[in-house]
């Protein structure tokens, strides 16, 4: 690790966001209903010009909300690699998605490319990228006791919440494990930047086995910590009479709510509503198709 | 006086081994006592703690034989839960122990699942952090401390929960020296300001906890050796030694000189040693030998080319973090460096930009005349060859023998090996790293952690680099196990290779290392023969390294005749004689 940045700033599930980001000052439920709407609207739209609006609308409010962009390049950089495969798919194996009707734009030896296999293409990959920037969004401003605290006031049981707070964490971690698995390949030749596109996604084991073995290591430490930090016992110590977790440290110190939340909440839903209802009358098909 | 801890004849066995890793255990640990468990890789030690809050028999799969009593509970019928209200534990890996992403959130967490309603969780957090100084901490992500803020983070998050007995299991083994002292520090205070009752440690670096620990207790192959009160404990070093226990130099000094009945007691700490041996040389009952002490070092054959140079380099990471500033060096075929310095400091960036993995932002560094910006990775590493601290970031194949072809492999594709050549180069580092044939075929996941780092050196040696660069060299590993990595790096460098190691290990520099390169803020503060940098303490300080105990003995005792830059008790003992 490098000398230490001096500009205050908050660890979140995938990156940083700066300690004078108004994300701080939102409501952990807002960020859960974020989570909710933000996700579902690529799959209600279906016209790959309003999805990529909205992808690069996340990737705006990444900026507004002063999170850390640095991953985040990698990852569309990983949808580059994933657009090759879905326009792989589609030339070659587009006549399933093409309609009854299909128009036959080239031709490749025996192989017919239609026209509505290439939209469909382009529609689901940039659904994909619009659903990426949505989730990167949320796990650049969430942090752990955001979801705590929300999850908390939802209801969801201590156990649940926690386990469900700690796989998000991982993802984090994931990161940092990826980046020095990585170098180590480098180390003894392998430099994915080298090899040539179609070979990259086979190299990839390479790095998954490292990184999933390291990853199940680092599982069985968390949770023998969580053991000998007492999780289990709220379930299982009936002595400790105390123990019903009605409301925690964190349920109690880190929630927040304003008016200004209601007021983003109420929008998420009456955009949630609109689009439901533009997709009942057809205003949010595929052009392309 | 009732035992807090009582076992009686203790056996244990993991599901998957026939082997006992515990063998007829039989210990008491007083209340108010400060206990050290020490003792080789794979003795039990960490299996015999496991025992005092119930993770052995409860969460580990295993046969159990014998009896665990922890303040009058027995461990078999009680819950892990119900004993972690009592025993609280910290483990070697302060990152694995990080489960939530602030360091309030991580204290908070024992006492909340032990049902304290949130203000008294807050004065707990309050109090733990305020203890182990990092109340200006509270808001960080624990990732992101340095690696003595991140143990002591691990300890807050302990003692939050309040309790009675602390087991702390190797908790300076992966930390830098000011790292290990900061740890010190907090556990002399748990000891002197009596927060928790009974401490237990189990610890390879005995230095500092023999200053303050009442009793140590050795442990091998699953069995006590040694059970005695600390200055009893070290008053046999060879024994001590044999049974591979790294002595603290202090201590292993005054106990060569007792044997030679020339101290009468043994010495557990610096000033306790001067003391000691100031009276020794004022009542002429020793004399300094004039020897030069550089005679017994190991020389390798150095020539002039340089194997690296380095100008002017400055390096930024993606994220805006500066890691070096300016750095200079030229590295010369056949030398034997270490890189030492705190964490953060630029070491691992630096050594990184030699092996070509990372392109310096500015400046240059060129690996036998080739600028490594504009030269491709294949041809760098093929010079270069670099071994990571953990060897699991670079093994992947289902079989050791596929793993030590990999790299080779990858050099094929570039045409920098001949097919012809492979087995050959296999057969080769096999033979210098100690890998045995009959392994070949297993899966390097099933070797023990001593055998992956083997295989991992091995993976890039097979590539024949003429400068190999092993980060932290003896982590994870215990002193016979340390010793044996690095004098199989001196045969390396014995047979030309070029040896740069990182490391935190003061021992390990003075022991092996002929050039030692101090880094501090992403600059080289000190660079020069080991003796002449580990002798400069007072620069030394502003790198946050200790030099070893030994040196600042002999400098202690310059006034005496002793030389100032002595680096192994060895040197020392050789430097005196009875009058």
């Amino acid at each position: 690790m490098a000398t230490q940045q001096v500009i205050p700033r908050y660890r979140t599930f995938f990156s940083y966001v700066a300690a004078t980001s108004i994300a701080n000052k939102m409501s952990p439920i807002t960020k859960i209903f974020i989570l909710l709407f933000f996700n579902a609207y690529p799959i209600i739209i279906d016209n790959p010009i309003y999805n990529a609006a909205f992808g690069f609308f996340n990737i705006i409010l990444m900026r507004v909300f002063k999170a850390t962009l640095m991953h985040v390049e990698k990852y569309f950089k990983v949808l580059m690699t994933l657009a090759l495969f879905i326009f792989v798919s589609v030339i070659f194996f587009g006549r399933s998605v093409a309609g009854p009707s299909p128009t036959v734009i080239a031709t490749i030896g025996p192989v017919e490319v239609y026209s509505q296999a290439l939209g469909f293409g382009v529609m689901v990959y940039v659904r994909m990228f619009a659903l990426v920037s949505a989730m990167l969004l949320w796990l650049s401003i969430t942090t752990t006791s955001d979801l705590m605290s929300a999850f908390e006031k939802l209801k969801i049981s201590y156990v649940a919440r926690t386990y469900l707070t700690m796989a998000f964490r991982f993802v984090g971690m994931f990161d940092s494990d990826f980046n020095t698995i990585q170098d180590a390949q480098k180390a003894r030749g392998l430099d994915i930047k080298s090899q040539p596109l179609w070979r990259r996604p086979f190299v990839f084991g390479y790095y998954l086995i490292p990184l999933v073995a390291i990853t199940i290591k680092k599982a069985i430490d968390a949770g023998i910590t969580m053991e000998a930090r007492a999780f289990k016992a709220p379930l299982k110590v009936k002595f400790l009479e105390r123990a019903k977790l009605e409301e925690t440290y964190v349920g109690r110190y880190y929630w927040r709510y304003s008016k200004k939340d209601t007021v983003i909440i109420a929008m998420l839903v009456i955009v949630f509503v609109g689009l439901i209802i533009a997709r009942l009358y057809g205003l949010l098909s595929n052009p392309f198709m | 006086m009732e035992p807090v801890i009582e076992i009686e004849d203790l056996w244990w066995r993991y599901e998957y081994s026939k082997d006992w890793v515990l063998r007829g255990i039989d210990l008491k640990i007083n209340p108010g006592e400060f206990v050290v468990i020490t003792g080789p890789n794979d003795s039990g030690k960490s299996s015999l703690i496991s025992a005092f809050n119930g993770l052995i028999p409860h969460s580990q799969r295993g046969v159990m034989k014998g009896s665990v009593k922890v303040l009058g509970l027995d461990v078999a019928t009680s819950d892990v839960a119900a004993l972690c209200a009592f025993v609280g534990m910290t483990f070697q890996d302060p990152e694995t122990q990080f489960l939530l992403s602030r360091v309030d959130e991580e204290v908070a967490f024992g006492p909340q699942n032990l049902g304290f309603p949130p203000d008294e969780v807050r004065k707990l957090v309050t109090w733990a952090l305020d203890v182990t100084r990092l109340s200006e901490m509270r808001m960080k992500d624990p990732v992101e401390l340095s690696g003595g803020q991140k143990q002591r983070t691990a300890l807050a998050a302990t003692l939050s929960m309040n309790p009675k007995i602390m087991v702390l299991d190797e908790p300076t083994s992966m930390l830098d020296p000011i790292g290990k002292e900061e740890i010190m520090e907090i556990i002399t205070s748990m000891k002197s300001r009596r927060l928790v009752e009974t401490i237990v440690v189990v610890e390879h670096h005995l230095e500092e906890l023999a200053k303050i620990a009442d009793r140590f207790i050795l442990l091998k192959n699953g069995e006590i050796l040694l059970d005695e009160p600390t200055e009893k404990f070290f008053s046999d070093p060879d024994f001590l030694i044999e049974n591979g226990v790294r002595v603290p130099d202090v201590c292993a000094i005054s106990g060569y000189l007792k044997k030679r009945n020339i101290l009468g007691n043994i010495t557990l700490t610096l000033d306790e040693a001067v003391d000691a041996l100031v009276k020794l040389f004022r009542e002429r009952k020793l004399q300094p030998n004039r020897m030069d002490v550089e005679s017994y070092r190991p020389l390798a054959q150095i020539s002039d080319e340089a194997a690296i140079e380095v100008e002017n380099l400055h390096f930024v990471y993606p994220d805006g973090t500066v890691a070096l500033r300016g750095v200079d060096i030229k590295i010369r075929k056949g030398e034997f460096v270490a890189l030492i310095g705190q964490n953060g400091s630029g070491k691992t960036t630096l050594s990184k930009l030699m092996a070509g993995i990372y392109k310096p932002t500015s400046g240059s560094v060129k690996v036998f005349g080739m600028d490594t910006k504009v030269t491709p990775t294949p041809n760098l590493i093929a010079r270069v060859g670099y071994v990571f601290q953990n060897p699991d970031h670079q093994i992947f194949n289902d079989t050791i023998r596929k793993e030590l072809e990999f790299g080779l492999k990858n050099l094929l594709s570039f045409k920098l090996v001949k097919e012809e050549e492979i087995e050959q180069r296999i057969r080769e580092s096999m033979r210098i790293t100690g890998v045995p044939e009959e392994i070949l075929e297993e899966h390097p996941f099933l070797m023990s952690k001593g055998m992956r780092q083997r295989i991992a050196i091995a993976s890039v040696l097979a590539m024949r680099p003429q400068v190999l660069i092993v980060d932290e060299p003896t982590t994870g590993q215990d002193t016979p196990q340390s010793i044996d990595v690095m004098n199989f790096l001196q045969k390396l460098n014995e047979m030309g290779h070029t040896i740069i190691i990182i490391t935190h290990e003061m021992w390990i520099v003075a022991g092996w290392a002929r050039r030692t390169i101090a880094m501090a803020e992403g600059k080289i503060l000190l660079d020069g023969p080991t003796k002449n940098v580990l002798s400069n303490a007072e620069t030394l300080k502003k790198t946050f390294v200790k030099p070893p105990q030994v040196t600042l003995l002999s400098q202690a005792l310059e006034n005496y005749g002793l030389p100032r830059n002595i680096l192994t008790v060895n040197e020392f003992m050789n430097s005196i004689s009875p009058s």
